[in-house]
């Protein structure tokens, strides 16, 4: 086992790497004797919440300038502490400082192990704002929430995604498959553009990543064609979670000014594990196996009564997982690094569906001189994922099962010869996606403490390939000609990002802390699209198999450039007023449009510092208002009038209308005031963060739809729109019981979304994704988006249907989300967590159950006898609305508006410390084991309420959503095993 | 003076990307889309007859499947409404977006193809490509008089103010005016450049036209300068999915969502004419409900629709003979044909015989090419053929403007026909 050993001053002077060498042979040179006169401490030091270790505390032997600091796995040893009685101080930012006494005998090792709070709010606690220095949560006038590495203990083997549901308020999720490698959709403080996509902006390490998830889309590239698995994953879950240190999100356009032109739909911040200084290299392994399994409860709450789950169940497995992953961290005073790798493989409910996957990081840092640090941020992942054809897709594994024998493989096999399942032939389809990232930075950090200044300067590389293909092998009654199907994208992000921040004080009580600079950021895509058909005979296919091919390429290249300037003030540590600007500019905004300008302001007041707060039980409270703008630019193209080109007859070159162009086009502008307060009381057991924001998106860019006789079908991007979302996020962290033996915490947290579409300026109301009949509008007055339909004005009368035209049902997405975690720690040993999550207010389109209606399938119809349209005594006792629902042989789509509040128990862990010893060498090990999606309850009659179509969350970029055909999640059990060395 | 120094510092951190702003940072050019200036050159000529070309021959294509359930071509099985719909004679402003729109963009796109070649080509007189694009927007006109319930001449600068204006409302016979005056420039262009078969192929657009017009003596006389064997066809490859025939695709391919079940045609049968060939594949189609007849007129991604044809001129002489009174003119007319694709002769004792024989004998000739809605309505409104009559009754007789037409155009929104549902 090894140990750091660190004997030397709380805090420790900047060696020399000779001043070090000659010390460490000096110690062992020593004499016995000067030894005999003193003893060690040794120790390890643990979260109290989750028994899990806790690195860099600073521990400190009373007055004898004794310490160091912990290593990753908890560990200390304190050397040559004096014989006698000493009191031993354990600190760390975001705990609670505890002490111990203890005795030290002569050449004796004294052991003691600290159990430390985390703080309820730490005000002093480090945050990333887009400054090059990180600042205190104390200067902040707006709300940042953060997940911390404590909490992903508690979620091994799940991705980055699974992982952020429900940590932060603010932050809703939409995943559009439940397969394994399935993508998902995170909004920030609700939809606030309903033509550019609203992913936040990812940054790791200072490096911005790509966060264009349409791309990784495993769906049929090049029309005509089925539509392959119709998901992706979001760009976060190609970042190995194990890595991960901490994850800040910054929400809203008053916190994300700095951040310019592209950061209104929020940033997302990830910064991962780093080397110590002073550690020796410290070893974690761990090892997760699990499985994954469909129950009726996932397959929702009409279909999973049935017997056989709506025809699926007999094609169910269970689909094992598995995952191994070893790091190595460490340091000197020069040098530090953490190393890691980690393999993967997960395999799905369904054939056909399995993803593999490894990935490496190595993040490095060396300090040539005591002002100087350089660190090497690097991490590479690789990806292969299998899927079956779902979603909205006549080759889809859920439409065609859940319809029975009136599906699409009924339809095309030859009933008198095909022996078997006709639903068979949807295996014989193979889709599959390849994704290769690589992220790295290099960023040196000047600081020239005697004045005050800090100098960044980051240069970073975000690169990936995605590959994927769709193959049809030769004679499939699907494809009689057999396909292939394939697009290969290649993409990168240029990051430079330099900026100075000068802190220095202008009076006892005046301190100033000024940041400048400024960031480009180059984004360059490169797509290529083939398509084969009409092979000569059956094998492996390639694009020249095919007698007929086709093939496209996109080329793209937008850049962002800008600067900042900002300036807080700090008026006796209490009283922080911030003011900035952030200047952008943007290839794609139009040609008559300049630099674009964000300012901001806020104010933080630590009113518990006030002279008259004398308030004991209540020992911190912050008022906090902040007031900004940011942006979002139009795509590449936007501007432009373009015409595309055309194949004409036998491939003769043409063009034909594109894009109208815009050469005023500009990006979308976000305000937001936020006010808030946070605070913490009750000895620090009770801690509470409250914000109300009021955002206002002017200039939206809104598609004004062109009449299709003036030549371009595309509508026209124009900057006239104004939306309006407002919101309360309050979150409360308490600990009830901290007993010795027995700690509980819990967490609630509330989020509301109240959207208002404002104004559409010259655009008519508009309808998305699948034509006017979704009902999803984008109306003037109601929310972004609300849905809209014919409606059963006496539901539950026992008569024939009252019908209301047009009539508003109410927001698709979310008015409010509830979520909640507790954690209960028994014995210092075993940690049960659990975690939760609400979305209420929400109206969903349920198409699914309408086209089972119309084959008979639909078990509410059928309970009522309705599948026969000649029951007259049926129909004559139902009641209107399920007469209209279930109207053979098709009911109207819009009887299906449905409300589908649900609530999800995302995840229960249960984590046990083993002691030392029982495994060798190793300490602070935990096995863990999780049960994630094990329940869920929704209101609606679909599969599931969170599902929705869309390879990235919506038809296209707009954010329609509507559930249809998709695979739901499924359970995974799985159990982990941490070992640190 | 530390004070200066840490200033600059900042300054530098801040003026090093701010000078990059001023620069041709922002100025990205992207391939791929053609920025619009770039077709004024006078090489781009072909490219954008093609593209004229192209964009009718897809309008026809869209119009071939979509109309085919529309009309008495074919039935929908489907699990997509607006295509259940048009199945049912249900045309509406949402399953417009799939017709009214490709044939704006076609007649548009013709407009500004034929202003764009006069203005770059040197030769603009006598220009092949001019040539051509004139008889394609005479194409675009006929197609779409065939097939709109409105006509709307939108992105024509008509206040002259340099801006195009949104187009007006007004009658569909509208399009078949523009139809032969278009054919008549390119027929005329033609004759001096010694493009025959672009005048034939004009003279037979105008011959519909006219027939549709009610100027039945000028359609007979235009028809009878089309040889028999003519055909001009709206082109189709495998080349790319842009150029397939997708009545074959919707057909032969994929989900299989329109069927010849339940037709007029699935009682004739491969044997009985071999113009409206189909096979009962013994399987239900895309929608689950109805059995599935697989048309087999179309056998390949690349196979062309005809536009126009010897014998549809034919039967157009047949027509105004029968409305001038000469019904055993019209039925030779009819015999004429169906001898020479081998089918056996009709005869008819009355007037309304010879009405249901000539709407029976466009029915095969026109099958599956986008014709018969136009057919079927004007047949019912004239109470010519008692089949049409009882085929029409509750269906629509052509697409409204399109949801985006009638939100977009301010002269269009209001019109009854956005009410269509």
């Amino acid at each position: 086992m090894r140990i750091p050993i660190v004997a030397t001053r709380a805090v420790p002077p900047p060696w020399t790497p000779t001043l070090f060498t000659f010390l460490v042979a000096l110690a062992a040179l020593l004499p016995s004797a000067v030894a005999a006169q003193t003893g060690r401490i040794t120790g390890t030091v643990f979260n109290a919440s989750n028994n899990s270790p806790i690195g860099v505390a600073q521990i400190r032997v009373g007055d004898t300038g004794l310490g160091g600091v912990t290593s990753d796995n908890g560990r200390f040893v304190v050397l040559s502490v004096p014989v006698g009685t000493h009191e031993v101080f354990v600190e760390r930012i975001g705990y609670r400082t505890q002490s111990q006494t203890v005795q030290v005998s002569a050449d004796q090792a004294v052991a003691v192990d600290f159990r430390l709070s985390e703080t309820a709010l730490e005000l002093d606690e480090l945050v990333v704002t887009g400054t090059p220095g990180a600042s205190s949560r104390r200067e902040l006038g707006n709300s940042v929430g953060s997940v911390r590495a404590a909490t992903l203990q508690f979620t091994p083997a799940q991705s980055l995604t699974e992982i952020l549901n429900g940590q932060t308020t603010g932050l809703q999720q939409w995943r559009n498959e439940g397969q394994v490698g399935g993508g998902s959709k995170i909004i920030l403080r609700g939809v606030n553009s309903i033509s550019q996509d609203v992913q936040p902006l990812i940054y790791v390490d200072g490096v911005r990543m790509n966060n264009n998830q349409g791309i990784y889309n495993n769906r049929s590239s090049i029309n005509p064609g089925p539509g392959g698995a119709q998901t992706s994953p979001n760009p976060l879950d190609l970042i190995d979670s194990n890595n991960i240190e901490r994850v800040e999100v910054v929400r809203g356009s008053a916190a994300t000014t700095l951040y310019g032109t592209e950061a209104a739909g929020g940033v997302i911040q990830i910064f991962t594990k780093q080397g110590r200084s002073g550690q020796s290299a410290t070893w974690t392994a761990e090892m997760t196996g699990g499985t994954r399994f469909m129950t009726g409860n996932s397959m929702g709450p009409i279909l999973g009564r049935t017997d056989d789950w709506g025809f699926t169940k007999p094609w169910y497995k269970y689909g094992g997982l598995g995952e191994a992953q070893l790091s190595v961290s460490g340091g000197t005073n020069i040098v530090r690094y953490y190393v890691s790798g980690a393999l993967s493989y997960d395999d799905g409910v369904i054939d056909n569906n399995d993803d593999r996957s490894y990935s490496v990081r190595g993040n490095f840092s060396v300090q040539p001189a005591t002002s100087v640090d350089i660190s090497l941020n690097t991490s590479y992942v690789h990806r292969t994922t299998n899927y079956m054809e779902m979603g909205d897709n006549g080759s889809g594994f859920m439409l065609n099962v859940l319809r029975g024998s009136q599906d699409y493989t009924n339809a095309a096999v030859d009933r008198d010869n095909f022996q078997g399942d006709p639903d068979q032939i949807l295996f014989d389809i193979t889709n599959s996606g390849r994704v290769e990232h690589f992220v790295g930075g290099l960023t040196t950090t000047h600081r020239a403490d005697g004045m005050g200044l800090t100098t960044r300067l980051t240069l970073g590389l975000d690169y990936t390939t995605a590959f994927n293909q769709q193959d049809f092998p030769f004679d499939h009654v699907l494809q009689p000609r057999g396909l292939r199907n394939l697009n290969e994208w290649e993409h990168r992000t240029l990051t430079f990002d330099l900026g100075t921040t000068w802190e220095h004080d202008i009076s006892e009580t005046l301190s100033s802390t000024l940041s400048a600079g400024g960031q480009l950021f180059s984004d360059w895509d490169h797509t290529t699209y083939g398509r084969s058909e009409d092979f000569g005979g059956p094998g492996e296919k390639t694009l020249t198999s095919g007698a007929t091919t086709t093939s496209s390429e996109d080329l793209l290249k937008v850049v962002n450039a800008g600067f900042f300037a900002q300036e807080v003030l700090g008026i006796q540590d209490n009283l922080f007023l911030t003011a900035g600007v952030r200047v952008d500019g943007n290839s794609a905004f139009g040609q008559d449009l300049g630099l674009q300008v964000y300012p901001k302001v806020s104010a933080s007041y630590i009113l518990s510092d006030a002279r008259f707060w004398s308030m004991d039980w209540w020992p911190v409270m912050k008022l906090r208002a902040a007031w900004g703008q940011s942006g979002k630019a139009p795509g590449a193209f936007d501007a432009v009038r373009t015409w595309n080109p055309i194949s004409g007859y036998e491939g003769q070159a043409g063009v034909t209308p594109a894009n109208l162009g815009n050469p005023e086009l500009g990006p979308e502008r976000s305000t937001e005031l936020e006010l808030g307060f946070e605070g913490s009381m009750v000895d620090d057991r009770i801690g509470f963060d409250v914000s109300w924001y009021n955002s206002v998106t002017s200039d939206a860019l809104m598609p004004v739809t062109a009449a299709p006789s003036e030549g371009f079908l595309n509508s026209q991007l124009r900057n006239v729109g104004e939306f309006k979302n407002t919101g309360i996020e309050v979150s409360v962290t308490a600990v009830p019981v901290a007993l010795d033996n027995l700690r509980w915490e819990i967490t609630g947290q509330v989020s509301t979304v109240n959207s208002e579409v404002v104004s559409l300026g010259e655009a008519p109301e508009f309808f998305l994704g699948w034509g006017s009949i979704l009902g999803q509008w984008v109306r003037v007055g109601y929310p972004i988006v609300s849905l809209w339909g014919e409606n059963v004005a006496n539901p539950d009368a026992i008569a024939d249907p009252v019908i209301e035209e047009n009539h508003y049902y109410g927001p698709i997405y979310p008015t409010h989300i509830l979520s909640g975690n507790m954690s209960v720690n028994l014995f210092n040993r075993l940690t049960i967590y659990a975690l939760g999550e609400f979305h209420g207010g929400q109206y969903q389109f349920n198409i699914m159950p309408w086209q089972q209606v119309r084959r008979g399938l639909w078990p509410e119809c059928n309970d009522l006898g309705l599948n026969n349209a000649d029951d007259a005594a049926a129909w004559s006792a139902a009641p209107a609305i399920w007469r209209a629902r279930c109207q053979l042989p098709t009911p109207n789509f819009d009887f299906w508006m449905r409300p589908s509040d649900f609530f999800k128990v995302r995840t229960v862990s249960a984590s046990f410390l083993i002691p030392d010893g029982v495994i060798p060498g190793a300490t602070g090990s935990t096995l863990t084991a999780t049960v994630q999606n094990p329940y869920k309850w929704s209101q609606g009659a679909g599969i599931d309420p969170e599902l929705t179509v869309g390879y990235y969350g919506g038809v296209g970029t707009f954010p329609a959503r509507y559930e249809y055909y998709q695979l739901p999640a499924p359970v995974m059990f799985s159990v982990s095993l941490r070992a640190n060395f | 003076m530390n004070i200066i120094r840490k200033t600059c510092r900042i300054l530098v951190a801040a003026g090093l990307v701010a000078p990059l702003a001023a620069c041709d940072l922002f100025d990205v050019v992207n391939p791929g889309p053609i920025q619009d200036d770039a077709l004024n050159e006078e090489a781009a000529g072909k490219t954008v007859l093609i593209g004229v070309a192209a964009d009718v021959e897809v309008a026809v294509d869209n119009l071939a499947w979509l109309g085919g359930p529309a009309s008495t071509d074919l039935d929908a099985d489907a699990t997509q409404p607006w295509l259940q719909d048009a199945g049912e004679g249900r045309l509406t402003v949402v399953n417009a977006e799939t017709s009214w729109n490709p044939m704006q963009l076609a007649r548009w796109g013709a407009a500004a193809g034929i202003a764009r070649l006069t203005e770059t080509q040197s030769d603009a007189a006598s220009n092949q490509y001019l040539t051509a694009a004139y008889m394609w927007a005479g194409w675009a006109n006929r197609v779409a008089g065939d097939n709109v319930c409105i006509a709307v001449f939108g992105g024509e600068d008509r206040d002259g103010d340099g801006t195009p204006d949104p187009g007006e409302v007004m009658d569909v016979g509208a399009h078949y005016t523009r139809a032969i005056e278009r054919f008549e420039t390119a027929s005329s262009r033609a004759g001096t450049g010694g493009h025959d078969s672009i005048a034939v192929a004009s003279a037979a657009g105008m011959a519909q036209a006219h027939l549709m017009l009610g100027n039945y003596s000028q359609a007979q006389s235009l028809a009878s300068q089309v040889p028999d064997d003519f055909v001009w066809t709206a082109r189709r490859s495998n080349n790319t999915g842009r150029e397939i025939n997708s009545v074959y695709q919707f057909t032969h391919e994929g989900t299989k969502q329109i069927t010849v079940w339940g037709m007029y045609n699935d009682s004739i049968g491969p044997a009985t004419d071999p113009r409206v060939p189909w096979r009962d594949m013994n399987q239900t189609s895309g929608g689950g409900v109805k059995p599935f007849y697989r048309q087999l007129k179309y056998t390949d991604r690349g196979d062309d629709y005809a536009l126009a044809k010897g014998h549809e001129m034919r039967l157009i002489e047949a027509e105004a003979m029968l409305r001038s009174g000469d019904r055993q003119g019209a039925i030779d007319k009819i015999n004429y044909v169906r001898d020479r694709v081998g089918v056996p002769p009709v005869s008819a004792a009355s007037d309304e015989e010879a009405w249901l024989a000539l709407d029976r004998e466009r029915n095969f000739e026109l099958w599956l090419e986008g014709r018969r809605l136009k057919d079927n309505a004007r047949f019912a409104a004239e109470g010519l053929s008692s089949w049409a009559v009882a085929f029409m009754q509750g269906r629509h007789s052509c697409f409204p403007p399109s949801l985006a037409e009638c939100s977009a155009n301010p002269n269009v929104t209001g019109n009854a026909y956005c009410s269509q549902s």
